[in-house]
């Protein structure tokens, strides 16, 4: 696990610089009696070549690391990490780590390279101590061998813990920084669901360790687990990309298809903007936050309708036959949403919000009338944010309002319209400066089709 | 190894003389190896965990680019290759394949029947190599005898290709070269990998007493775990590909049906039908998949430069040969703005474009002439006519107007490509709207 942050225009807190120094400092002032103690139990030649070749394995596998949502770059060498730990012990596998991070990072700011460094050392030698502590042995340490693996299951799977907690925290700690948020938050963002995927590279990096002690066996059958693992990166990979092409599709079709209207255009991207802020402002979890961005590009795609826009090109209020229509939106748009799979864990949850945006924490919402708790969360959400673009943006049949106004207005319907804490989050994050609503009368948005389309009414 | 996933209504006679001849050669083989058995004791735990381990890998089917899929037990295979022999481990595979493909997965009994004895003679003759370039049998050892590790290795991936690819050109048409070209490439990224874990069984087995310290049944259980767990990580990883692949397309299908629900006298479902019909015309003229993907996506999103078009222009007769407004035209050059931005839809942005540019130059939006037009934007122009005029006409009333047009608006070649794709199909018998069944019967499921 590397750092690797790529935040919009969000300027780090000024701890950053020291503590990505304190980390490196405290990592190397462990590096250094780590090191005397091994060399003073001394090693041979042939270790030293058996090192360098996991450092190799450490430097292939960590090539084109693959990026998961939060900006955390995961690569599958947690099973390398792992076997290292287990073969030769902390102080060993902390210089692979070191140099490998010196080979992988060399391109990256230096601050954090050095932090990194001190981040995997750290993580070695605590992992190495929990794993030490609960009875485990290294295999390149005297005593008699091979090593009862099957004995230690306790030590080996502390020490995996160990590795991933102490190296995700200081981590998660240097993300909130970053991009001045709870390390708490980043951590359940980024982290919780990565933890199971990295843990259960462990048994892989055993079987590495079990194999590198058969006899007759040793650094060339280990060598055999890498084409698997790097087989199943490149797939991961590949796998990535097709979600970013699926989000950057929706994004530019959802888009595309508000474009007709110019009061409308954009809107979802703006939604989809705040929504994002506010659910990291109240800490969702990962997949709440997928769910969430999601929902925000569909969530008007139940107006694509030919009926819907006589009824938007009208000024004034709209009649009962029409609020028909209107009412109508949430469930088209979900029936849609519901026919776009994401992620299969996302699949039915965004049509769910999509349902429930317009629905009221009174219960006078549409289309159901659900009240309270039952209205999910992310829907709430994004029912805020979604009023808050429409009083902010210039519509057909209303005037432009301040976002001072806009939310003046919302605090007015929390209790009744809204859920308070959500109405409060906004404004919190409006008065730090973070929510960045457009100036002006009309956006000028850079859309193909505003460039291309005749102009259109209005 | 290589499995024949896909199969069509209609059987040939090539391909029923072709099975029988493999299943025939199969049977021979594996009589002759019987003979061979016993050269190499097996222990009664070290059988049941290659039989188990093969049946698990089994049924990991990984789908591959080529539209096809490989089964994970590669790597028991091969292991069983090296340390048991290839007469014990083919007739492990020819059971294994037969009970996985046969009852489990209820394939039917021909093809069950052709899988594994592709993998009975793929197995033999890769046994051969191993043997002639001085590879034993259950003596392992590297780096001495790696040539023979990497022959036998190499040539079980060009053998098992190679019989499905003549399978599948007998079945679907086109050259064996091309259904090689296709396959061997992806074959060769999952075989290397599942041989790898396949040669760390072997090594693993012939020191399995080192590894486990005893004799019993723990031995090979742990052996059998350390084969599953990287195989399993492929298989995941390969899978997640695959299936992110299908739910995109998913998607890009709704979002271009969104169209139909927007605009005023559209069919719905033109969109899915223009894509699955293109798409099928793509492979009858032999295009690679990606190619036919992105066919098929450009036919699901033809029309969404409409959006940007204002309701009362786009009201419109539904003759397709009408003459459209002028800024209806911009439809095609806006729908291709719209997808510039997805780098990776830029092969269909390209075909959105072009699509009602016309064979002898008078279409637009840049009145391309002949072979200037792309390929996906002439097949896309025929299928959008042929669906069009399917809402009214039926099927050989439309395939006759397209032939009037051919010369002029279509592509001579595409127009008859389209009439024998029809022909083939029974569709010209049949009424409108028979269309999708046909195109996604013949395509391969990861791609829609």
């Amino acid at each position: 696990m590397q750092i690797h942050t790529e935040v919009d225009n969000q300027v780090p807190s000024r701890w950053l610089p020291a503590y990505n120094s304190l980390v490196g400092l405290v990592g190397y002032g462990v590096l250094v009696p780590l090191t005397l103690a091994r060399l003073h139990a001394g090693f041979s030649d042939q270790l030293l070549w058996e090192a360098g070749f996991f450092l190799g394995l450490a430097i292939l596998v960590g090539l084109h690391p693959v990026t998961l949502p939060g900006g955390v770059l995961s690569t599958v060498a947690f099973a390398v990490d792992y076997a290292c730990l287990l073969i030769f012990g902390p102080a060993i596998a902390a210089w692979v780590g070191v140099i490998s991070f010196l080979v992988l990072l060399w391109h990256r700011p230096r601050l954090r390279q050095f932090f990194n460094q001190g981040q995997v050392i750290l993580s070695f030698a605590g992992a190495g101590w929990v794993y030490q502590a609960l009875g485990g042995r290294f295999v390149e340490s005297p005593g008699p061998h091979p090593l009862p693996f099957g004995e230690m299951g306790l030590a080996l799977l502390g020490g995996a813990v160990a590795f991933f907690f102490i190296s995700s925290l200081l981590i998660a700690v240097a993300m909130g920084l970053w991009e001045r948020r709870s390390m708490w938050g980043v951590w359940g963002m980024s982290f919780r669901w990565v933890a199971l995927r990295s843990l259960a590279l462990a048994p892989f990096g055993l079987l590495m360790a079990m194999v590198y002690q058969t006899e007759g066996l040793g650094i060339v059958a280990v060598a055999l687990f890498v084409v698997p693992l790097v087989g199943a990166r490149y797939a991961f990979q590949g796998a990535m990309e097709m979600l970013q092409v699926h989000r950057e599709t929706v994004q530019a079709l959802s888009n595309a298809l508000e474009a007709y209207d110019p009061y409308t255009r954009n809107h979802s991207e703006l939604v989809t903007r705040y929504a994002l802020k506010l659910g990291r402002e109240l800490q969702l979890s990962a997949s709440q936050m997928e769910a969430l961005e999601w929902a925000c590009r569909l969530h008007d795609i139940g107006k694509c309708h030919q009926d819907w826009e006589p009824i938007i090109r009208k000024p004034g209020k709209p009649t009962p036959q029409e609020w028909q229509v209107i009412r109508q939106h949430p469930v088209e748009g979900s029936q849609l949403a519901e026919q776009m799979e994401f992620l299969p864990n996302t699949a039915g949850v965004v049509a769910r919000i999509v349902r429930a945006h317009h629905e009221r924490l009174d219960g006078s919402g549409y289309p159901d009338g659900t009240s309270g708790k039952n209205i999910p969360l992310e829907a709430q959400i994004l029912g805020v944010v979604d009023a808050f673009e429409a009083m902010t943006a210039r519509r057909a049949y209303q005037p432009r309002r301040s976002p001072q106004d806009a939310l003046a207005e919302l605090r007015r319907d929390a209790g009744t319209q809204f859920e308070p804490r959500l109405v409060a989050a906004l404004e919190a994050l409006w008065e730090r400066g973070e929510l960045q609503v457009p100036e002006g009368p009309a956006l000028v948005v850079r859309t193909p089709v505003a460039a291309g389309a005749p102009e259109v009414g209005g | 190894m290589k499995r024949m996933v896909y199969h069509r209504r209609r059987k040939k006679l090539g391909l029923w003389l072709y099975v029988g001849a493999v299943i025939a050669a199969a049977a021979v083989a594996l009589n002759w190896e019987t003979s061979h058995l016993g050269t190499v004791a097996v222990g009664l735990w070290e059988l049941t965990l290659f039989v188990v381990l093969a049946g698990v890998l089994e049924m990991m089917v990984v789908p591959l680019a080529d539209g096809g899929g490989a089964a994970a037990s590669f790597a028991a295979y091969f292991a069983g290759l090296l340390v048991l022999g290839p007469g014990t481990i083919a007739w492990v595979a020819a059971l294994v394949v037969l009970f996985t493909e046969g009852v489990l997965r209820r394939t039917r009994m021909l093809r069950a029947g052709f899988n594994a004895a592709h993998s009975v003679l793929s197995l033999v003759a890769a046994g051969w190599v191993y043997h002639e370039l001085g590879g034993k049998v259950g003596q392992v050892w590297l780096p001495a005898g790696l040539p023979a590790v990497v022959g036998a290795a190499l040539s079980l991936w060009a053998l098992e290709t190679l019989w499905v690819a003549a399978a599948m050109s007998l079945e679907r048409g086109g050259k064996v070269v091309r259904w090689l070209r296709l396959s061997l490439a992806p074959m060769l990224a999952l075989d290397s990998a599942l041989a790898s874990v396949g040669l760390l069984l072997a090594l693993l087995y012939q020191s399995r007493a080192a590894l486990a310290g005893t004799a019993g049944w723990q031995g090979p259980a742990l052996l059998g775990l350390i084969t599953l767990i990287p195989s399993g990580l492929l298989y995941y990883a390969y899978r997640l590909q695959g299936h992110l692949r299908q739910v995109y397309a998913k998607s890009l299908r709704t979002l271009g049906s969104l169209v139909e629900r927007k605009v005023e006298g559209s069919q719905p479902g033109h969109g899915e039908r223009v894509g699955a019909l293109a798409a099928a015309m793509a492979q009858a003229v032999e295009l690679s998949p990606r190619q036919v993907e992105q066919i098929r996506y450009a036919g699901f999103l033809h029309d969404i430069g409409k959006v940007g078009v204002p309701a009362s222009l786009l009201a419109k007769s539904r003759d397709h040969f009408a003459k459209e407004s002028p800024p209806l035209r911009l439809h095609s050059q806006m729908g291709a703005q719209i997808l510039a931005p997805i780098h990776f839809l830029m092969p269909a942005a390209q075909m959105v474009r072009a699509h009602h540019e016309r064979w002898d130059g008078l279409g637009y939006p840049d009145g391309l002439l002949h072979e200037d037009i792309p390929l996906g934007a002439r097949l896309l122009s025929v299928a959008n006519a042929y669906a069009g005029m399917t809402e009214t006409l039926t099927p050989s009333q439309a395939v006759g107007r397209l032939r009037q047009a051919a010369g002029a608006r279509f592509d001579p070649e595409l127009v008859e490509v389209l009439a024998r794709l029809l022909a083939e199909s029974g569709e010209l018998e049949q009424g409108p709207h028979a269309l999708p069944q046909l195109a996604t019967g013949r395509l391969p499921t990861w791609m829609l």
